[in-house]
C-alpha cells in the first residue's frame, strides 16, 4: 500500500516535473509567436486615427504591475471579476492561484491561504482600500458581511505567505486587499440586475457619479440582494448527527442591502483626499446543529464605516500618505448579541534614500468588543465570551528600504514592530531578493517572520449552563456558577518563519509563468517568547505554478496547479497532516472572445478530498470538482447580457466546515445579469 | 444523473450559439502592449526635435525603453524602418547618460523609473509612460501619458514637461489627445 501510494506520488510529481519543464522550453523557445508579430505589423501600418478605434482585447498592465513584485502575487483586475461570473468577492477568490475558497452554506464561505478549510482558522488580513475588515474576534473575515457591489472594484491584490513590513499583524498566510475605483473614473449612472436561481434568486446594483465643485468626484453606490438556499449532504460529509434528506433544501440563505459613498478630491498642491462611508445590513439564515438536533437561527448584522485617505506627492518622488478609519459592527443571533468597533490611523512616508527608496510608517488600532446574551436562552451550553466588553489597542511601526544591489539585483530590508496591551511586543523582519537577469525573467526569495496574535475568542470564549458532567467534554479551565470558561487569557501566540522562492517569466504578451516555493513553520509560544508547552507547532510546505498563454487577442488561456502540504503536532506529540487542507488544486480558465461583440468563459476546478477527525468519526470532504460557464452579449461599451451557470457539473459535495452548523453543498446555479450604463 | 446534470450546461451553451447569429460585425482588436507599441512608432512621426538632438541630418530616431519590456523581441523588429527621414533605432538604456541618448523613450513600470522621469525632466527626449486607471485624470508622469478609457486607449499630454524638454508636437497629436494638462492650470 505504501509502495502504491509511493508510486502515485511519483507519478504525479513526474507530471507536474514534466508540465513545468515543457513551460520553460515553450516559454523559453516562442519569446513572440507568428501571431502575435503579423498583429504588430498590421498595426504599425493604422494611423493614429485607425488606432484610436482598434479595441484593447487583453489589458496587460494589471499583470505587468505585479511582474517585478518579490512575493506571490497575484492580481485580479476589473474585467476578470465580469468575466467570472461571480456575485460574491470571496467566490472571486477562486480564481487565485494557491487559495482555497469552500461553501459552508448558501451565505458563508472560507477563504484560506496555505491553511486548512476550516471558517474560524483564518490567519489572512484583509483589507477594502487600505482598512482592515477582519474581525479581530477570531482572527478571520466573515465573507458574507463583505457586500459591496463587484461593479465598483477596480482590482484585488492577493499575497500569498507574508506579507513584509508594511502589512500589519495577521498577514500571515496571506493579504487580501480590494481596491476600489476612484470617483474619477466613473461617469454617470451604471446599473445591474441579476435574476437566477441556486446560488442567487436576485441581485440588484446601482452606482451613480457626478461632480461636486471643480476638484470633487462622488460616488454613491447601492445594492441588495437575495441568496438562495443549499441542499444538505451526505451523511459522509456532514458535521452533525441529525441527517437530512442529502440533496433535500437547507433552512439557510439570506438577504442583504448595502449603500455606499466614495469622494476623490484633488486638493491641488499634490494633496488627494478620499473618503468612503459605507451603511449594510444582512439577514442570514442558519441551522444549529446541536445534540439535541437541529434548531434555525438568524443571524442580523448590521454595520457602518468610515474612512479618509490623504495623499500628497512630495518634491524629490516622495510620498506621505495618512489613512484613517471608523467601523462599528453589531451581529446578533439566537446565541449572541456581539458589538465591535475599530478604530484605525496609519500614516506612511516614502522617499529616495541612500540610491534606493526608503519607506516607513507609524500607526494604531483600537478594538472594542462587547458581547451580550441574548434574555431568552434558547440553549444550553451556549457559546460566549468573558469579560462581556474588551478592548485592546495597538501600535505599530514599519520601517523598510527598497535597494539596487546591481542593475540586476534588488535587496529589501525591514522590519514592523508592534505592540498590543495584550499582545504584547513583537519584531517581524522580512528580508527580500529580486534578481533580474534578463528583462522578461525574475527570481525571487524571501525569509519572513511574522506573528499571529490570539485572537479575543481564544483568551475570552466560554460556555454558559455547562452541566457538571459536560465540564470535561467542553474542557473547561474553570466554572463558576454554570459558566465555563474555555479561553486563555494568557494564550500563545504563533511566531512563523517563512522561507519563499519564486520564478516568474514572461514572452511579451503571449506566454507568462509564475512559480512560487514555500516552507512555514509555526511555532506557538507564550507571551515570555519561549515554545508554549502544549502544542509546538506545524510545518506547511508547497508549490503553486501558473501559466498563462494567449495565443490570439481573443483568446486567452491560464491553468494554476497548487501542491500543499502540512503536519502539525498534537497535544500528545503526534505529528499528523494537517486537517482539511486541500493538498492538490487544480484550475483551467479560458476566456474567449470569438466575435467583438461576445464573451464566452469557462472555468474548471479540481481539488484533492480532505478529512478532519470528529470525535470517532471522521468528516470527509470529496474531491472538488467544479465547472463554472458564462456566455455575454456585449451590446454597447456599457451594455453587457450575460448568462452564468456556476458549479455546471452539480455534483460538488461539502467544500469547508463550520463545527455546530448545518453546513451544506453549492448547487448548480444559474445566473442571469443585465448591466447597463447611462 | 450525470446527463440531468449536464442539461443547464448544454442549455447555457445552446442558448449562446443561438444568439450568435445576432452579432455586429467584428471590429479591430489588439493587445495592449501591441497597440502601446503601434502609437509610439505613430508618435515618432509628429514630433519636432531641437536641432542639436540629431549630430546629423542622416542620424538615426533612437526609440528606447528603459526598465520592464513589454514587447522584448517585437521592438527589434522596428530597427531600420525610416520615420520623417530618420532611421529607427532600438536601445535600452541602463542609465540616465544613455538614456539622454534617446529621443523618445517610453516607460511602463513608472514607479520603479521615476528617477529616471525626473532626470531627463530638461532633456529632448518625448518621454511616454503608461498611466494607471486610478491615475487617468492626473497629470501624465511623463510628457505623454497612455489613458485607458474602457476598452479604447488614448493618450494625455503634459505640456508643462513638454516646454521643459523644448519639444513640438503636431497639432494633430495635441487635437487627438484625451486630455491636455499645463501644470496647475485647468486641465
Amino acid at each position: 500500500m505504501r509502495i502504491d501510494d509511493a508510486n502515485a506520488r511519483r507519478r504525479r510529481g513526474g507530471r507536474i516535473g514534466r508540465l513545468l519543464a515543457g513551460a520553460m522550453v515553450l516559454a523559453l523557445a516562442s519569446p513572440a509567436s507568428a501571431q502575435t508579430v503579423s498583429q504588430i505589423d498590421q498595426l504599425l501600418a493604422l494611423d493614429l486615427t485607425a488606432l484610436l478605434r482598434v479595441r484593447v482585447t487583453l489589458p496587460s498592465r494589471v499583470a505587468e504591475e505585479a511582474f517585478a513584485v518579490p512575493a506571490a502575487v497575484f492580481v485580479i483586475g476589473a474585467d476578470e471579476i465580469r468575466r467570472s461570473g461571480h456575485r460574491r468577492l470571496a467566490d472571486v477568490l477562486r480564481l487565485v492561484p494557491g487559495l482555497h475558497v469552500g461553501q459552508i452554506d448558501s451565505g458563508k464561505r472560507v477563504v484560506s491561504a496555505r491553511n486548512g478549510m476550516l471558517r474560524f482558522s483564518s490567519t489572512m488580513l484583509v483589507m477594502v482600500d487600505g482598512r482592515h475588515v477582519y474581525t479581530p474576534l477570531y482572527g478571520g473575515v466573515r465573507w458574507e458581511q463583505l457586500d459591496l457591489p463587484l461593479e465598483t472594484i477596480e482590482r484585488i491584490e492577493i499575497v500569498r505567505g507574508p506579507g513584509g513590513a508594511l502589512w500589519g499583524a495577521n498577514a500571515v498566510d496571506g493579504i487580501v486587499h480590494v481596491i476600489t475605483r476612484p470617483a474619477a473614473a466613473d461617469d454617470g449612472t451604471q446599473g445591474a440586475l441579476a435574476l437566477g436561481s441556486g446560488e442567487l434568486r436576485g441581485d440588484a446594483v446601482l452606482a451613480r457619479s457626478g461632480r461636486l465643485g471643480a476638484g470633487t468626484q462622488w460616488r454613491l453606490q447601492l445594492r441588495g440582494y437575495e441568496s438562495d438556499r443549499g441542499s444538505h449532504l451526505p451523511a459522509a460529509q456532514s458535521t452533525h448527527r441529525d441527517r437530512r434528506v442529502p440533496g433535500s433544501e437547507a433552512g439557510d440563505g439570506g438577504r442583504a442591502i448595502h449603500a455606499g459613498l466614495r469622494s476623490d478630491s484633488r486638493l491641488g498642491d499634490g494633496h488627494t483626499l478620499a473618503t468612503h462611508w459605507a451603511l449594510s445590513h444582512q439577514g442570514i439564515d442558519e441551522e444549529r446543529a446541536l445534540a439535541r438536533g437541529v434548531l434555525p437561527n438568524h443571524i442580523s448584522a448590521g454595520q457602518a464605516s468610515a474612512g479618509a485617505d490623504w495623499q500628497r506627492a512630495l518634491a524629490g518622488g516622495g510620498a506621505l500618505r495618512l489613512q484613517a478609519g471608523l467601523s462599528h459592527r453589531r451581529t446578533a443571533d439566537d446565541i449572541l448579541d456581539e458589538r465591535e468597533t475599530l478604530l484605525d490611523a496609519d500614516l506612511q512616508h516614502t522617499a529616495p534614500a541612500i540610491g534606493g527608496a526608503l519607506a516607513w510608517g507609524l500607526g494604531a488600532r483600537h478594538y472594542r468588543s462587547a458581547s451580550t446574551l441574548p434574555a431568552a436562552r434558547p440553549c444550553v451550553a451556549c457559546f460566549t465570551l468573558l469579560p462581556e466588553v474588551a478592548t485592546d489597542t495597538t501600535v505599530h511601526g514599519f520601517v523598510q528600504q527598497q535597494q539596487p544591489l546591481s542593475e540586476m539585483l534588488r535587496l529589501t530590508l525591514g522590519s514592523k514592530f508592534e505592540r498590543s496591551r495584550r499582545g504584547g511586543f513583537h519584531v517581524q523582519p522580512t528580508l527580500r531578493l529580486a534578481w533580474t537577469p534578463v528583462a522578461d525573467q525574475l527570481l525571487w526569495a524571501a525569509l519572513t517572520s511574522p506573528v499571529r496574535n490570539a485572537t479575543r475568542s481564544e483568551r475570552d470564549q466560554a460556555f454558559v449552563d455547562v452541566a457538571p458532567a459536560d465540564v470535561a467534554l467542553f474542557g473547561c479551565r474553570s466554572v463558576v456558577q454554570g459558566v465555563c470558561a474555555v479561553g486563555n487569557a494568557q494564550a500563545p501566540y504563533w511566531r512563523v518563519r517563512s522561507a519563499e522562492a519564486g520564478w516568474r517569466l514572461r514572452a511579451g504578451v503571449t506566454w507568462g509563468v509564475d512559480l512560487a516555493l514555500f516552507d512555514n513553520r509555526y511555532d506557538m509560544r507564550n507571551a515570555a517568547g519561549s515554545a508554549a508547552t502544549a502544542v509546538s507547532g506545524s510545518r506547511l510546505h508547497g508549490a503553486e505554478l501558473t501559466l498563462r498563454w494567449n495565443p490570439l487577442p481573443q483568446l486567452r488561456l491560464a491553468a494554476d496547479l497548487t501542491r500543499h502540504r502540512g503536519s502539525e503536532r498534537t497535544l500528545a506529540g503526534l505529528r499528523r497532516p494537517v486537517t482539511l487542507l486541500p493538498e492538490d488544486r487544480a484550475h483551467v480558465g479560458v476566456r474567449w472572445q470569438p466575435a467583438g461583440h461576445w464573451r464566452l468563459d469557462a472555468d474548471l476546478y479540481t481539488a484533492s478530498a480532505m478529512s478532519r477527525p470528529a470525535g470517532a468519526a471522521t468528516i470527509t470532504l470529496p474531491r472538488q470538482r467544479r465547472l463554472d460557464l458564462r456566455a455575454a452579449w456585449r451590446a454597447a461599451p456599457a451594455t453587457e447580457l450575460a448568462l452564468g451557470v456556476t458549479n455546471a457539473r452539480g455534483d460538488g459535495g461539502a467544500e469547508a466546515v463550520e463545527l455546530n452548523k448545518v453546513n451544506t453543498a453549492p448547487r448548480r446555479a444559474a445566473l442571469l445579469t443585465l448591466t447597463h450604463g447611462f | 444523473m450525470a446527463r440531468a446534470a449536464r442539461r443547464p450546461a448544454v442549455l447555457a451553451l445552446a442558448c449562446a450559439l443561438a444568439l450568435l447569429p445576432l452579432r455586429a460585425p467584428a471590429q479591430a482588436q489588439a493587445d495592449e502592449a501591441a497597440l502601446k507599441l503601434a502609437y509610439l512608432y505613430n508618435f515618432a512621426q509628429f514630433v519636432s526635435w531641437p536641432a542639436e538632438s540629431f549630430a546629423e541630418a542622416q542620424a538615426p530616431l533612437v526609440l528606447c525603453v528603459a526598465g520592464r519590456d513589454p514587447w522584448g523581441p517585437m521592438l527589434d523588429r522596428l530597427g531600420g524602418r525610416v520615420v520623417a527621414g530618420h532611421t529607427l533605432r532600438v536601445a535600452r538604456p541602463r542609465g540616465v547618460s544613455e538614456a539622454r541618448g534617446c529621443h523618445l523613450l517610453y516607460v511602463d513600470d513608472v514607479a520603479g523609473q521615476a528617477w529616471l522621469l525626473a532626470a531627463l525632466a530638461e532633456a529632448p527626449v518625448l518621454t511616454v509612460a503608461s498611466q494607471a486607471d486610478a491615475e487617468a485624470a492626473a497629470p501624465p508622469p511623463a510628457t505623454i501619458g497612455f489613458v485607458r478609457r474602457g476598452e479604447r486607449l488614448g493618450w494625455a499630454v503634459n505640456l508643462e514637461l513638454l516646454r521643459k524638454a523644448r519639444l513640438k508636437l503636431s497639432s494633430k497629436l495635441l487635437e487627438m489627445a484625451v486630455r491636455l494638462h499645463d501644470g496647475e492650470r485647468a486641465p
